[in-house]
């Protein structure tokens, strides 16, 4: 029996492929994003737990109320650690980090390699967290200063088919020497702490002056402690406030200052932590939940699209389940056959979505900066997934024939009458115009993500970012020093000294004159006479510094955006100024963007570099701009000439346009993410429109058949089909496209140079969809259309 | 063999009352060859339907080899009609997605015999009816005829008592009616019953006896005088 129901299922989907492979396709789709989702949810929720005590580990978090500013922190100072420990019996072990949000590069074998997953670790690292070490000894790795640990991948790329252990390094080129006492695993992606170097914390003792007894000193340092089972978190939590009274918050009473410090689970900082300055985003919670949401809303959608289609074409059968029936198939049997046929079609359609899970994965994982892997998710989460999406499914779309088999009648069924659907079904159409809803509101929405992302990366930004690196010059000297080198190469073709750039970090002050009040905050930058030139910046009036005139410190430029604020006709000339010194205005030039767009041009005031006095603690950075050619060997030549002049400094570099591209990253994957949701919704539109029509094909197709013998023409005839769908996406456009209008506007508000709201973008998605639509339709009732009438009345 | 008494059946849909059946009172004999004739409407169908246990009558008596039918179950029907009748439909009934041979098997399956037994019954039946050299064909690939003695073969495979036809000639020309009359004929000859509902008095003298039905109730009964006068003129 079983060969039998094999063998007539096949025997189906080789007779309508077409049918068969986009029902099933709209279906592996569907599981295919419910699939990732739950590998996404799982994964998320799965965050910090493979550590052995993961539910005994916390991080301390600083709560401090300065008169009445609120701030939270997930860093302590570093005496608080080892104060817990000694004080508290319910703390039995506790490690810190510090220092993790800054790169280091190692020079090795000429050429630089860079950790940008560096830190300091203590060494009670390895007992609190299950990280493991592949060579070297936990215990001991850490404890002495000038031990690093790094991972596998990091001392493959920097001794490439050496063995690493014991090697001695030395980082961003100054003096110590480090010595490699561990290799370890490389970090789980599930991680909250990423690393691929650890430097052990003495080191931090012999290298920086950071103050590691007091407890209001450098609040810098993650503190993790691992609580006894036992452990009263309340006794605990009260315990800890009268010893940070004891330690810190005596010293401020009376000035409004208090501080709080509390236990947060290791295994929650993922989902749940609050806190900025984190190794990885955290408080996904709210996303997690949203994409639950959207999971259910697929499958759901999804599944009906898929049982709708399949029960509408299984009328086509109404005269094979008869003949069956009559040749003495049971009720039961029937059933069965039609369970089989349901269940073997969603099982297929599960193994497809296998497929394009895979296939899809690497751009989930690119739009959502994960790092999931199919293979990756535990053996009993996948069969949960089949089972419940075959069963399901596979249940649901036989199980309407199937009822109606249990009150079948052999006879009618011969004589046609088998297929008596439900005639107006109303959550048929509810969830059509849902879909509707959701695409067209997704469809207007992503065009005007684009159409606003486009505009970003043509916008003038009144500079040019093209070919423009700069590099860090600590001071003066070396900057010029640096610069006067690097002009022996044709390559580079213009230079400039400036403290800030695009993308960079700004200095902001506030800027007074005799005729405004109260000040302006300003930006202050300080350059050289070659900057307009080198950035190609537009002089408005006045002029800029000269070389010959020596050091013009006393004279300042704004920009236009200044002189607006100021409110004057003429700037040139004028005298601002702070703190009692005075600059004169002699030249203001066009804006330029030094922050990304959704920033307005904020006023600027540039200043000559030339008297260290005003830009002292500002870093110099050299800016050179060159000629088209691969940003590799402008590095490459960059860093030989740095390491030649300054074998102790640290090379840092950026290009400009990279910089400014990273400032759009989150726009970028805003407007991919969706783009993917829209087309997955359209598609389950599609899909929808598609069973929907099946089924009123089947059920009118004897009206059909009668008008056609009275002379009704194809194309009137595919009008009547398509009224219905028409109807129903008239009504989501009139919901839809105002909900999108309302939303983007809202969306273009945040940025401070946007497109105004493209109203085309309504008709030409409504048009877009009713198009489609309409042809899904119109494939759909030829179908029925083309059918003999004869045949058709003859068989009623 | 079969046997009715007073058999009444009544449609009701929600505005009318139809009676199709009205007190029909009849017999057959195993080995028998009825014809079941009259104007379209007069409820030959209705009658057929019940007698080959595809519905239950609203009325009267019904036995069938000896047991009582009329008020079995679908289950019971289905049971008792899977062993015993055989059917063959005017416009065929054949699956299209499965082969002749598929489709002659269909019976043998859900009777439950085993691959080769159904492949010994299934080839000599087809072998018999003259149609073996088409058993991987597809219906849609035969003519009309042909797609009727594939039908036919279904209807015996598994060797039923009774065979019932509904105009098992009205979809096909007069020489593949007579064909198709012809394996009856031949059917009934090695014992088999045959009750048949037809239009034509050519097929209707195939049979023995004819039961002329009129608005649901029986007129005449008659051996045929047809037979006699079609069978001089052949
Ligand atoms: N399922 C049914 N529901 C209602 N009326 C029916 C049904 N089947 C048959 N009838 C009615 O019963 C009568 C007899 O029909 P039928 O047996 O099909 O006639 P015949 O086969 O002799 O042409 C007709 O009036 C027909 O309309
Ligand atoms: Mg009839």
């Amino acid at each position: 029996m079983f060969v039998h129901f094999l063998k007539t299922t096949l025997r189906k989907f080789r007779r309508q492929p077409l049918f068969a492979v986009i029902n099933l396709f709209g279906l592996a789709t569907a599981m295919a994003v419910c699939f990732m989702i739950v590998l996404y949810v799982h994964s998320e929720h799965g965050f910090d737990r493979f550590h052995e005590q993961s539910d005994n580990i916390f991080r301390l978090s600083m709560h401090m109320d300065i008169q009445g500013d609120l701030r939270s922190e997930a860093v302590t100072s570093h005496a608080v650690g080892p104060d817990l420990l000694e004080h508290f019996p319910e703390v039995t072990g506790m490690t810190r980090v510090a220092g993790w949000n800054t790169p280091v590069n190692i020079w090795q074998d000429g050429r630089y390699v860079t950790s940008s997953q560096s830190m300091y670790a203590e060494s009670s690292f390895f007992d609190v967290f299950s990280f493991k070490l592949l060579r070297g000894n936990p215990q001991t790795a850490l404890t002495e200063p000038f031990s690093v640990v790094i991972t596998k991948d990091f001392a493959a790329e920097l001794f490439p088919g050496e063995n690493a252990m014991g090697k001695m390094i030395r980082l961003d080129n100054r003096q110590e020497t480090y010595m490699i006492t561990g290799i370890a695993e490389n970090c789980p992606s599930n991680s909250h702490l990423q690393f691929n170097l650890l430097r052990s914390y003495p080191t931090l003792r012999e290298i920086s002056s950071a103050n590691f007894y007091e407890w209001d000193a450098n609040i810098n340092a993650f503190t993790y402690v691992v609580l006894a089972n036992d452990a009263d978190m309340d006794v605990l939590q009260q315990k800890t406030d009268a010893l940070t009274h004891e330690k810190l918050n005596y010293k401020y009473e009376g000035m409004g200052v208090h501080i709080r410090l509390q236990y947060f689970p290791v295994k929650d900082i993922r989902l749940h932590s609050p806190f900025n300055h984190d190794m990885i985003e955290t408080g996904t919670a709210g996303k997690v939940w949203v994409f639950s949401v959207i999971a259910l809303f697929v499958l759901f959608v999804a599944g009906f699209n898929y049982v709708n289609l399949t029960i509408a074409r299984s009328g086509k059968r109404a005269k094979e389940v008869g003949v069956r029936a009559v040749l003495g198939a049971g009720k039961d049997l029937l059933k069965k056959q039609f369970y089989f046929e349901s269940i073997f079609m969603t099982a297929a359609g599960f193994l497809a979505s296998l497929i394009l899970v895979e296939m899809l994965l690497p751009f989930f994982n690119q739009v959502m900066q994960t790092d999931l892997n199919m293979f990756g998710a535990p053996w009993w989460l996948i069969a949960l997934l089949a089972v419940i999406f075959t069963g399901l499914f596979g249940f649901l779309a036989g199980i309407y024939p199937s009822w109606y088999m249990s009150r079948f009648q052999p006879v009618k069924i011969l004589k046609g009458e088998f297929w008596q659907m439900p005639g107006r079904f109303q959550p048929r159409n509810m969830l059509l115009l849902i879909q509707f809803v959701v695409s067209l509101a997704l469809i207007v929405s992503t065009i005007v993500v684009f159409l606003q992302i486009r505009y970003f990366s043509r916008m003038d930004l009144g500079f040019d970012d093209k070919n423009l690196v700069v590099v860090l010059a600590d001071n003066h000297e070396n900057a010029q020093l640096f610069r006067h080198r690097m002009s022996e190469y044709p390559l580079f073709s213009e230079f400039t000294l400036t403290t800030s750039f695009p993308g960079g970090s700004l200095y902001v002050e506030g800027i007074e004159s005799e005729d405004i009040s109260p000040g302006i905050m300003a930006q202050r930058i300080w350059v050289d006479q070659q900057f307009l030139q080198t950035m190609d910046v537009r002089l408005d009036t006045g002029r800029f510094f000269v070389a010959d005139a020596g050091p013009e410190t006393e004279y300042v430029l704004i920009n236009r955006a200044f002189e607006r604020k100021a409110g004057w006709a003429d700037a040139i000339g004028k005298n601002i100024g702070r703190e009692g010194r005075t600059y004169r205005i002699i030249g203001v030039t066009d804006d330029f963007h030094m922050q990304s767009l959704h920033n307005e041009v904020e006023p600027m005031v540039i200043g000559v570099l030339g008297s260290r006095r005003q830009y002292a603690q500002l870093p110099v950075w050299v800016m050179i701009r060159f000629d088209e050619t691969s940003s590799a060997e402008v590095l490459s030549i960059l860093q030989e000439e740095w390491i030649r002049l300054f074998p102790d400094k640290t090379f840092n570099y950026y290009f400009i346009s990279e910089l400014i591209s990273d400032l759009y990253v989150d726009d970028h994957s805003f407007g991919r993410l969706f783009l993917a949701f829209t087309l997955l919704a359209i598609l389950i539109a599609l899909l929808g429109v598609l069973g929907l029509s099946a089924f009123m094909a089947r059920q009118r197709q004897k009206e059909i058949s009668i008008r056609k013998v009275l002379g009704a023409g194809s194309g009137s005839l595919v009008f009547m089909m398509s009224a219905e769908i028409l109807k129903w996406l008239m009504i989501a456009a009139v919901i839809a496209l105002p909900l999108a209008w309302f939303y983007m506007e809202k969306w273009l508000a945040g940025f401070a140079y946007s497109i105004s709201f493209p109203f085309w973008t309504m008709g030409a998605s409504l048009l877009a969809l009713l198009l489609i639509a309409l042809l899904i339709v119109t494939f759909q009732s030829m179908h029925t259309i083309r059918k003999n009438p004869a045949e058709v009345l003859s068989s009623e | 063999m079969i046997k009715t008494v007073d058999l009444t059946k009544v449609f009701r849909t929600e505005e009318v009352e139809t009676t199709a059946l009205n007190q029909v009172s009849f017999e057959i004999k195993e080995g028998e060859f009825v014809a079941i004739m009259g104007p379209s409407g007069c409820g030959k169908s209705t009658l057929l339907n019940i007698l080959g246990l595809l519905d239950n009558p609203s009325g009267g008596e019904y036995h069938f080899i000896d047991n009582e039918v009329s008020n079995y179950s679908e289950k019971q029907r289905a049971n008792l009609r899977k062993r015993n009748i055989g059917f063959v439909f005017q416009n065929f009934n054949l699956i299209d997605e499965l082969s002749v041979f598929e489709n002659v098997e269909l019976p043998l399956i859900y009777l439950g015999y085993s691959a080769s037994e159904r492949r010994k019954r299934v080839e000599e039946v087809l072998e018999q009816m003259g149609i073996m050299h088409r058993k991987n064909h597809f219906p849609l690939q035969l003519s009309g005829g042909q797609q009727q003695r594939v039908a036919v073969c279904r209807a015996v495979v598994a060797r039923p008592h009774i065979i019932l036809a509904d105009e098992p000639t009205g979809n096909l020309d007069s020489t593949h009616g007579d064909e198709v009359m012809n394996l009856l004929e031949e059917l009934n000859k090695n014992g088999t019953t045959i009750i048949m509902v037809t239009h034509s008095q050519r097929d209707a003298s195939y049979a023995q006896r004819i039961i002329r039905l009129f608005d649901g109730q029986i007129v005449t009964e008659d051996k045929s005088t047809e037979f006699v006068l079609t069978s001089a003129a052949h």
